[in-house]
C-alpha cells in the first residue's frame, strides 16, 4: 500500500514559500473585504485625521504669505503638495501599533496566535497591507477635494511616480517593523504608554510629519539622517513632491530597505527574549 | 441635588480606586512633560521662521496652548472615560445595570468614571497659561479673568 504524501512536503523550500504567499494573499483579501464593509467608519476616521495636516498647512501657508510667498525657499504651493501627499503617507503609516501588543497579551489573543505555525508578524503585515488597499481607494477623492482647496504645485516625472508607489510600501514596512519591535516592551511592562509617547514625539519632530525637514535646525536634520523616522515620512513624500534625481530615488529606496531589515532584526531578537517570558491562561 | 450627591459619591469612589495605582501618577507626569515639550518645540519652530502668525504673537499662542492642555486634561479625566465606558456597556449589554438603578440614568453614565492622574494635565495647562499671560502685552483685569473662567465651564461639560 502506498501512502499519499501531500505534494507540498516534497517541494521543501519552494512549497513553504508558496504557502507563505498564499497566507499573505488570503489574509490581505480578507482584510480588503472586511474593511470595505466598514467603509463609512473608515472614511470618518480618515476625515478626522485630515485636521492635523490641514492645521500645519494653514500655519505654513500663512507664514509663507507673510514673507512674500515662501519660507526658506519653500513656496505655499510646495507646502500644499507636501501636506496633501502627507495624508496618504500617514495613512500608509498606520500599522499594528506597539500599544496594541498590550491588548493582545492581556486579552489572551496571543495564545491563539501562538498556536498558528507562523509568526504573528506575518498576519499583521498581511492584514494591514490589505487594509491599505482600501485606504488608498478611499483617499483618492479626498486628495482631489484637498487639491481644489489648496492649489498644490506638483509636477512629478514618471520615475518619481514609480518610486513613490514603492516608497509608500517601504514606509509601511519600516514603521511596521519598528512598531512591532517596540511593542515587545509589553512583555516586560504594562506601563509602556510613556515610552510609546516619547517615541511618537521623536517621530513627530524628526520624521517630517510636523514640517518638511529643511525647516528644522541643521543639527536636528543631522540627527534625523541617522534615524529611521524620515524614511517613513519625509522621503516618500519628497519622492513625489521634491526634485530627486533618479540616483537619489534609487538610493533612497535602498536606504528604506536597509531600515526594514534593521527593524526586522531588532524585532526578531526582541521576540526571542519576549516569548520566553510569556505565560498565560485562558484566551 | 441628588444628582450632585451621586456625582460626588462616584467621584470619591473613583479617586479611591485610582489611588491604588500610584505609579500611574508618574507615568502621567512623564506623559504630560512629553506633551508639553512637544507643544513648546512646535511653537519655537513656527516662531523661528516668523515674528507673528496672522497677528498672533508667541505669548498669545502660548496661552492658547495652555488652554488646550487644560481642556484636554479635563476631557481625558472625566468626559472621555465615561463616554468610552458608555459605548462599551451598550455593546456588552452591561448598560442595564445603570438603567435599572433608581437614579437618573443620564447622570449615572456621565459620572461613573474618573481618571484623577489626568489632573496633571490640568495643572500643567494652568502653568503654561499663567506663563503665557505674564508675557502678553495686552492688558486684562478681573472682569476678563472672570469671563474666561465662566466660558471654560460650558466647554468642559457635555451638556
Amino acid at each position: 500500500m502506498t501512502t499519499v504524501v501531500p505534494e507540498v512536503a516534497h517541494e521543501g523550500e519552494a512549497g513553504r514559500f508558496r504557502s507563505m504567499v498564499d497566507l499573505y494573499v488570503t489574509t490581505a483579501r480578507t482584510a480588503v473585504s472586511q474593511q470595505f464593509q466598514y467603509r463609512t467608519a473608515n472614511y470618518f476616521y480618515m476625515l478626522g485625521m485630515i485636521a492635523e495636516p490641514v492645521i500645519y498647512l494653514v500655519v505654513w501657508t500663512t507664514i509663507a504669505d507673510q514673507q512674500g510667498g515662501s519660507v526658506n525657499g519653500l513656496s505655499a504651493g510646495y507646502f500644499a503638495a507636501y501636506y496633501i501627499v502627507w495624508t496618504l503617507v500617514r495613512n500608509m503609516n498606520i500599522v499594528f501599533g506597539a500599544p496594541f501588543w498590550e491588548h493582545r497579551i492581556r486579552e489572551g489573543e496571543l495564545n491563539r496566535d501562538l498556536l498558528r505555525p507562523v509568526l504573528p508578524l506575518h498576519y499583521d503585515i498581511a492584514y494591514f497591507a490589505g487594509w491599505k488597499v482600501v485606504v488608498i481607494v478611499l483617499w483618492i477623492p479626498l486628495a482631489i477635494a484637498l487639491s481644489f482647496l489648496f492649489d498644490p504645485s506638483l509636477s512629478p516625472n514618471v520615475q518619481q511616480v514609480v518610486a513613490f508607489g514603492i516608497a509608500i510600501w517601504g514606509a509601511y514596512l519600516i514603521r511596521t517593523m519598528f512598531q512591532e519591535a517596540l511593542g515587545m516592551l509589553c512583555f516586560w511592562t504594562t506601563r509602556g504608554a510613556a515610552i510609546f509617547d516619547l517615541w511618537m514625539t521623536l517621530e513627530l519632530l524628526l520624521s517630517g510629519r510636523l514640517v518638511p525637514l529643511p525647516l528644522m535646525p541643521d543639527w536636528v536634520q543631522e540627527i534625523s539622517r541617522f534615524l529611521p523616522f524620515q524614511w517613513a515620512f519625509y522621503f516618500p513624500i519628497e519622492t513625489l513632491v521634491g526634485d530627486y534625481s533618479n540616483v537619489e530615488l534609487v538610493r533612497g529606496l535602498l536606504v528604506q530597505l536597509l531600515w526594514i531589515l534593521i527593524g526586522l532584526a531588532i524585532f526578531r531578537v526582541a521576540w526571542r527574549y519576549a516569548i520566553r517570558r510569556y505565560s498565560a491562561v485562558g484566551g | 441635588m441628588n444628582a450632585v450627591r451621586v456625582s460626588w459619591l462616584f467621584f470619591k469612589l473613583g479617586v479611591l480606586n485610582e489611588l491604588q495605582y500610584r505609579v500611574n501618577f508618574f507615568v502621567s507626569l512623564l506623559q504630560a512633560a512629553i506633551a508639553l515639550v512637544t507643544g513648546l518645540v512646535v511653537l519655537a519652530l513656527v516662531y523661528s521662521h516668523t515674528e507673528e502668525l496672522n497677528g498672533w504673537s508667541k505669548s498669545e499662542l502660548l496661552c492658547v496652548l495652555g488652554v488646550q492642555i487644560l481642556m484636554g486634561g479635563a476631557i481625558k479625566m472625566y468626559i472621555q472615560p465615561n463616554m468610552t465606558r458608555l459605548i462599551e456597556d451598550v455593546r456588552d449589554g452591561k448598560l442595564d445595570f445603570a438603567l435599572t438603578k433608581p437614579e437618573d440614568a443620564q447622570v449615572l453614565v456621565s459620572v461613573r468614571e474618573v481618571r484623577i492622574w489626568q489632573a496633571v494635565d490640568i495643572v500643567s495647562g494652568l502653568i503654561v497659561l499663567a506663563v503665557g499671560l505674564s508675557r502678553v502685552t495686552t492688558s486684562f483685569g478681573p472682569p476678563e479673568a472672570a469671563a474666561f473662567a465662566v466660558s471654560l465651564m460650558p466647554s468642559g461639560t457635555p451638556l
